[in-house]
């Protein structure tokens, strides 16, 4: 698998032209998106019409570092004029009138988008086995599961159908897919991309970010993707260089290592392949710091209180009106809206919703959704304490490798749990970049995860690439 | 634990409709989560909410002012049911 960079010297020196490239992966996608299921639409027109124009851009000496590059679109990132169904029945016909801020920025980069990939249902899950549409697979075994909510982008890469693509991340939702399909993905800091024009989950802990071959493509794609947009007004106007501190030495770094991460609950050969990354760095002249976070017992109950509890703020705009499934022939203004929704949503979405509504509830607020407030300020203080101690933190990305495609989906508890290692991220809005680092007995990748202070995400990429750099990566077998 | 009156008022907050046999399933399993979310109750952390919002760049919001959008006819082009430009629903008021 090729990297941007080495992609970005094939075309600078005419060795391939973009429209070439990307037929390639119009090909590759042909002959493997039935097995995968990676994308739901496949843009072949536009993306071929795209690549002439990036040609063009190149001949003229005007192409910037993603000029030509072919890249996958989660489908809850809206995209003028092509299909966003974010993996629903609801938005099944949905076309957006207006791009994502992201994809105005990829636009002007002059990005090849190929398609619109798979997800779980408004990204809820971490299988992308909820999605109305074509449900993907792991490309290292199609009897496994891609991880969630970004399952198709994922796909998309590890599978060889796109070079890089976008994903979004509410609760794990890139790193973790990312971890399952043995490939790099990264959630900025909460405020570094723009949100205007992904389709809302919960908005104060979701993230748009990438999936890439390398940490250092990850940070080429976030310099392009990030910003203040005045459409957003949770955007920050802090100016953050992602791939500013690439190549430098980790000598004399301080690498945390929370414990709760390596407790019961953490496969060993995933604990194991972790514990070989810290050794890694440390023989490389970093230190590591035992840290602790003992609120991480708390992280998953907080996370869903306050995921469901915006989800279902959110998701109340989808009433058979203005956009979205509309019931046939309803009898009533109140049946049309119950019927559209009841008929549009899936089960895990609609349970999220009922679980919201109850979180925040006359009688339950207090209980649940100011505790779970009270439980996120606390986690924001016991992590500053861990950056005051540390330049990062080094915890697994998942507690167990991919898992085959039928368990677990009957037991929402058991999925839940599964987020344990990658929520407190989003909660804290801190970034984090997740790194392939070995594979178990039966050959599914491991990942690892890099977090660091707010808008370090530069420091966290620079630590990523250091291991990858040496860590000799496997392919799927496609 | 979630009763079935429980997600019937939930379900009428929510505008969702369970059938009988979804009302039995939902509830088995978001007893199941809310046994989970329960263990909340066990931390003992306040909530403040002037740490909050200070936490909200109020500072950097736009200009109120309205931009017109050029692209309205794909924007009616969504609705499921329209005529001119107009969102169709069964008749509110007699």
């Amino acid at each position: 698998m090729k990297t941007i960079s080495e992609i970005r010297q094939m075309l600078d020196e005419k060795k391939i032209s973009s429209v070439e490239l990307t037929e390639s992966y119009l090909e590759k996608i042909k002959a493997n998106n039935d097995t995968l299921g990676a994308y739901i639409t496949v843009c072949e027109e536009e993306a071929l019409d795209m690549a002439k124009c990036a040609d063009e851009k190149i001949a003229k000496g005007n192409a910037g570092l993603l000029t030509g590059i072919p890249m996958a679109i989660k489908d809850n990132i809206c995209t003028k004029g092509i299909k966003t169904t974010c993996g629903s029945k609801m938005l099944g016909e949905y076309v957006p009138p207006y791009n994502a801020t992201v994809i105005e920025k990829l636009n002007n980069e002059g990005v090849v988008y190929l398609g619109k990939t798979s997800m779980d249902e408004f990204a809820m899950g971490g299988s992308s086995q909820t999605c109305y549409f074509n449900k993907p697979k792991n490309p290292f075994n199609t009897d496994c599961v891609p991880g969630g909510s970004s399952g198709g982008s994922a796909v998309a890469v590890s599978g060889g159908m796109a070079l890089c693509s976008l994903g979004s991340d509410t609760g794990g939702s890139i790193r973790q897919p990312a971890s399952f399909c043995g490939i790099t993905g990264m959630k900025p800091t909460y405020g570094s991309v723009s949100r205007f024009g992904l389709v809302a989950f919960g908005s104060s802990l979701d993230q748009i970010g990438p999936f890439a071959n390398s940490a250092k493509d990850c940070g080429i794609i976030l310099n392009a993707i990030s910003g203040r947009d005045v459409h957003d007004h949770t955007s920050r106007d802090v100016k953050v260089d992602f791939t500013a501190l690439l190549g430098q030495d980790i000598k004399g770094m301080k690498i945390g290592i929370p414990k709760e991460f390596f407790g019961d609950g953490i496969e060993e050969e995933v604990k194991n392949s972790v514990m070989q990354v810290a050794k890694f760095y440390e023989e490389n002249g970093a230190e590591l710091v035992e840290v602790s976070m003992p609120t991480l017992k708390f992280a998953v109950s907080a996370y869903y209180l306050l995921a469901c509890a915006e989800a279902s703020s959110n998701l109340s705009r989808y009433d058979g009106v203005k956009y979205g499934y509309r019931t046939e022939n309803p009898l009533s203004y109140d049946e049309l809206v119950k019927k559209s929704r009841s008929e549009g949503f899936g089960d895990e979405v609609k349970r999220r919703i009922l679980l919201g509504t109850y979180a925040l509830s006359s009688g339950y607020y207090d209980a649940y959704y100011k505790k779970a407030m009270a439980v996120r300020q606390q986690f924001r203080r016991e992590q500053a304490e861990i950056f005051e101690k540390c330049d990062v933190m080094l915890t697994p990305t998942a507690p167990t490798v991919a898992y085959g495609l039928n368990e677990n989906i009957d037991d929402p508890v058991k999925m839940y749990l599964a987020d344990i290692c990658t929520v407190t991220a989003n909660i804290v809005g801190i970034p984090a970049i997740s790194v392939p680092c070995g594979y178990d007995k039966k050959g599914m990748p491991i990942g690892f995860s890099i977090s660091a202070k707010h808008f370090d995400d530069a420091k966290a990429i620079q630590v990523a690439d250091f291991f990858e750099k040496q860590f000799e990566r496997k392919y799927a077998n496609i | 634990m979630i009763t079935k009156e429980d997600l019937v008022t939930l379900c009428e907050l929510s505008r969702l409709h369970l059938s009988e046999e979804e009302l039995e399933a939902y509830g088995k399993s978001m007893t199941d989560i809310m046994t989970l979310m329960d263990t909340i109750g066990e931390s003992d952390f306040e909530y403040n909410l002037v740490d909050m919002n200070n936490a909200v760049p109020f500072s950097s919001l736009r200009e109120d002012k309205v931009v017109e959008f050029e692209n309205m006819d794909k924007i009616v082009e969504n609705g499921p049911k329209t005529v001119e430009n107009q969102f169709i629903v069964p008749k509110v008021v007699d």
